[in-house]
């Protein structure tokens, strides 16, 4: 079922779908492309704010997919249900990227942002109890998250920056 | 094909995140991080050789 807080944006030719409990804040969306993506701003996405081209190469930078795209003339000729799943995560994507680079767990310092991590890693206590398993998380890294020791996007409210 | 365990991320109660095993780290600028098998992550914010940890978290008085 869809999520009643998932939202849709489109400027005639591409459509953009929102699906904020994927977003991990990675914040690469709005770092590379502000005009568009802006959380300060409602609705946050303003389609009007860059060409088709560039709204596609930031939008599939999202690390989650909790933003996604699809050409509008596509969508006319699917059934809605599938096009809401087609470019979910899934373990084998993720297998995939590891390939790539050898490493079992790819961290990720994001700038002004938290530590992504994706791959094979289980993450513990002090005691060494692990807390859930996952496949992808990003840790607060400005020390202000309420979600600790994950993010939850507290660093853009405090200004915490690398500079 | 090698088959590789599990990096462990243990996360320290009122300072840093603990990662062990085969990881690799890319920085803000996209390069990635020349480390050793186990390094240490700042979670308090206010080290000055972030992303790694430098014992701030103490003096700042980190409570998480």
């Amino acid at each position: 079922m869809d999520n009643p807080n998932d939202r849709q944006y489109t400027n005639g030719e591409i459509t953009v779908y929102w699906k904020p409990a994927k977003c991990i804040h990675a914040t690469t969306c709005f770092r590379e492309l502000l005009e568009v993506f802006n959380p300060r701003n409602r609705p946050w996405i303003n389609m009007q704010g860059a060409n088709t081209e560039k709204i596609i190469e930031i939008t599939d930078k999202c690390p989650t997919a909790a933003i996604y795209w699809k050409y509008n003339k596509d969508l006319e000729e699917l059934p809605e249900v599938s096009t809401d799943y087609s470019k979910e995560v899934n373990p084998e994507s993720l297998h995939t990227s590891k390939h790539q680079n050898s490493a079992a767990a790819k961290i990720s310092i994001m700038k002004d942002g938290p530590i992504l991590v994706e791959g094979d890693f289980s993450v513990t206590d002090s005691a060494g109890k692990e807390l859930k398993p996952m496949l992808m998380t990003s840790f607060c890294r400005c020390g202000h998250s309420h979600a600790q020791p994950f993010c939850d996007g507290t660093h853009r409210k405090v200004g915490f920056s690398d500079d | 094909m090698d088959i590789k365990e599990k990096t462990r991320f243990r996360v320290i109660e009122n300072g840093p995140i603990e990662v062990i095993g085969d990881f690799s780290i890319k920085g803000i600028d996209g390069k990635i991080l020349e480390t050793d098998e186990k390094v240490y992550l700042c979670r308090c914010g206010a080290s000055q050789k972030r992303p790694f940890c430098d014992g701030e978290h103490k003096k700042i008085g980190f409570s998480q």
